[in-house]
């Protein structure tokens, strides 16, 4: 890939290619596929940088482009208004590449082009990918906010059953704060219990715990 | 032009390279991070209160912490619903609860007094979990590394982890099951690390105790063979230690199987009044309890794991030798 023609594509892409250049342009691009990757990299990157949302190109691009711009009117008057004149050309061209570009639904995205998606600098901030994957939440639906004095906490004399508490002691003490137990030990012997009835009755009484 | 072009095309190679950053830590690496978590939470001063959110609530918790100096000291109190507290002073419990009850525990271990080994070992923790930095957060107003756990099986939890950047203290942690939804969360909303807490800070409070239930069993060593064995173990876990009660009777034992990171803990004891058959007990948190009496004994298994593991432990549980 010659020097002038990467010099052109970055014109094309800042909207300064005249008409000519662009349909030589595009003329090239419909028949090199490494000038359309370069092509597609540049405006991942431009979008990256802008914060737009990253929209595959499409890969027929160029002969849209070429189609869109034989359906133009050749440009007759070259001393238009200067904005006229900038508008009938290359930048007619740059926003037909837009307009190309757009014309691909991201549920077309193919997995490559999806990639550098993952680069952007706001990548690093944690996005928890993992949110997707994560179903709602660990509050259920049936809220637990009954206040004490509606009885929320009678419970007050049903604490921890003293089995389960004696195994949790024994459990945290064997495992010595190593691996995973350190996260949090000896939680769950404070927090409130969650359901009288699971946690009063003696585990020896049989199902009546059972969970699940 | 020709500046805009190369300066586009620089940038798409640092993208490129950006692309191959933060990959999945080396087995080393993996467990070094959690060590270096573990030796945080036992060995710095900290005090902070944080929420813990599981089964459809959300409790608030305060913690005091001194590490240095040796002997490991914490109180942790429940700030919401009923009052309830524990102290634990080196490897003394004292655990207050709601009602006023108060139960007292001693451990013949001598934890808190020799640098603890950890139960991590190399290797083996890469085989069944996936350890990769994710990327960076605060919490508490801390800056984070974001640590993902992702099990390789549906045996184990997965663990998110927020660690201190310097410290590696734990901010924030998510349990999650199998298809990686959340069981609970641990997370701190103030934090001050390094600052040792007050005295009073640290013993509980007298008010409290109003009862006292005989001290939980207490536990030897067991040196030599254990009585029990688990036969098939899920893969993973092996054995770690043996225990057994200082006034239990001969074949009443405590055993614990780990795989590198999470730890389950047999017990059999003599059946008593139980009924035959098996129960599932009460979960609490991401414990889950599986009981069953086989003849004499009553067994119970009980671990931070699925219901499928601590049952698998408990059927293959055969007095060794058999």
């Amino acid at each position: 890939m010659s020097q002038q023609i990467q010099e052109q594509l970055s014109a094309l892409m800042d909207g300064e290619l005249s008409r000519d250049e662009t349909l030589f342009l595009m003329r090239r691009v419909a028949h090199d596929a490494g000038l359309v990757q370069r092509w597609s990299a540049y405006h991942v990157i431009r979008q990256s940088l802008r914060r737009q949302e990253i929209l595959p190109l499409r890969a027929d691009f160029s002969s849209v482009i070429l189609q869109q711009i034989a359906a133009e009117a050749a440009p007759t008057d070259v001393r238009r208004a200067p904005w006229l004149r900038w508008a009938s050309g290359g930048a007619i061209a740059a926003s037909v590449a837009v307009a190309a570009l757009v014309a691909t639904s991201p549920g077309q995205r193919n997995a490559p082009e999806g990639q550098p998606l993952a680069a952007t600098p706001s990548a690093s901030v944690a996005a928890p990918d993992l949110t997707a994957d994560f179903r709602p939440p660990m509050l259920s639906p049936v809220l637990d906010a009954q206040p004490a004095s509606a009885g929320g906490f009678s419970t007050s004399s049903a604490p921890i059953d003293p089995r389960l508490q004696s195994y949790l002691i024994r459990h945290y003490d064997a495992t010595g704060g190593a691996g995973q137990q350190a996260l949090m030990p000896y939680v769950l012997l404070v927090v409130p219990t969650q359901s009288p009835q699971a946690a009063a009755s003696p585990p020896a009484d049989g199902r009546a715990g059972e969970r699940r | 032009m020709r500046k805009c072009s190369r300066g586009l095309a620089s940038l798409f190679a640092f993208l490129i390279i950006a692309l191959t950053l933060p990959g999945p830590a080396r087995a080393d690496e993996a467990s070094d991070i959690l060590n270096a978590m573990s030796a945080a939470m036992r060995t710095l001063d900290y005090q902070g209160s944080f929420t813990y959110q599981h089964a459809g609530r959300v409790d608030t918790l305060r913690v005091f912490h001194v590490g240095s100096g040796g002997r490991e000291r914490e109180r942790l109190i429940a700030l919401n619903g009923p009052r309830s507290e524990l102290v634990r002073d080196g490897a003394d419990i004292t655990c207050t609860q709601a009602d006023g009850s108060t139960i007292v525990y001693s451990s013949s271990n001598g934890r808190g007094l020799l640098p603890l080994v950890p139960t991590t070992t190399r290797g083996g923790l890469g085989e069944h979990y996936d350890v990769k930095r994710i990327g960076d957060d605060r919490v508490a107003g801390y800056r984070a590394d974001v640590i993902d756990v992702v099990p390789r099986d549906r045996l184990r939890y997965g663990y998110r982890l927020w660690l201190e950047r310097d410290t590696r203290l734990l901010l924030r942690s998510i349990v999650t099951d199998g298809e990686r939804r959340p069981l609970e969360q641990v997370m701190f909303v103030s934090l001050d690390i390094g600052t040792p807490p007050a005295e009073a800070d640290l013993v509980p409070q007298s008010r409290a105790v109003t009862a006292t239930v005989a001290a939980a069993v207490t536990e030897l060593v067991v040196r030599g063979a254990p009585h029990w064995q688990v036969t098939a173990p899920p893969p993973g876990f092996t054995f770690v230690s043996a225990r057994r009660p200082r006034q239990g009777p001969d074949g009443a034992e405590h055993l614990v199987y780990s795989d590198g990171l999470a730890t389950v803990s047999v017990y059999v004891e003599p059946r008593g009044d139980a009924a035959a058959g098996f129960d599932t007990l009460a979960g609490r948190g991401t414990i889950n309890v599986f009981s069953q009496v086989q003849d004499e004994w009553r067994v119970t298994v009980l671990g931070d794991v699925p219901i499928a593991t601590v049952r698998v432990i408990g059927e293959s549980l055969r007095p060794a030798g058999d």
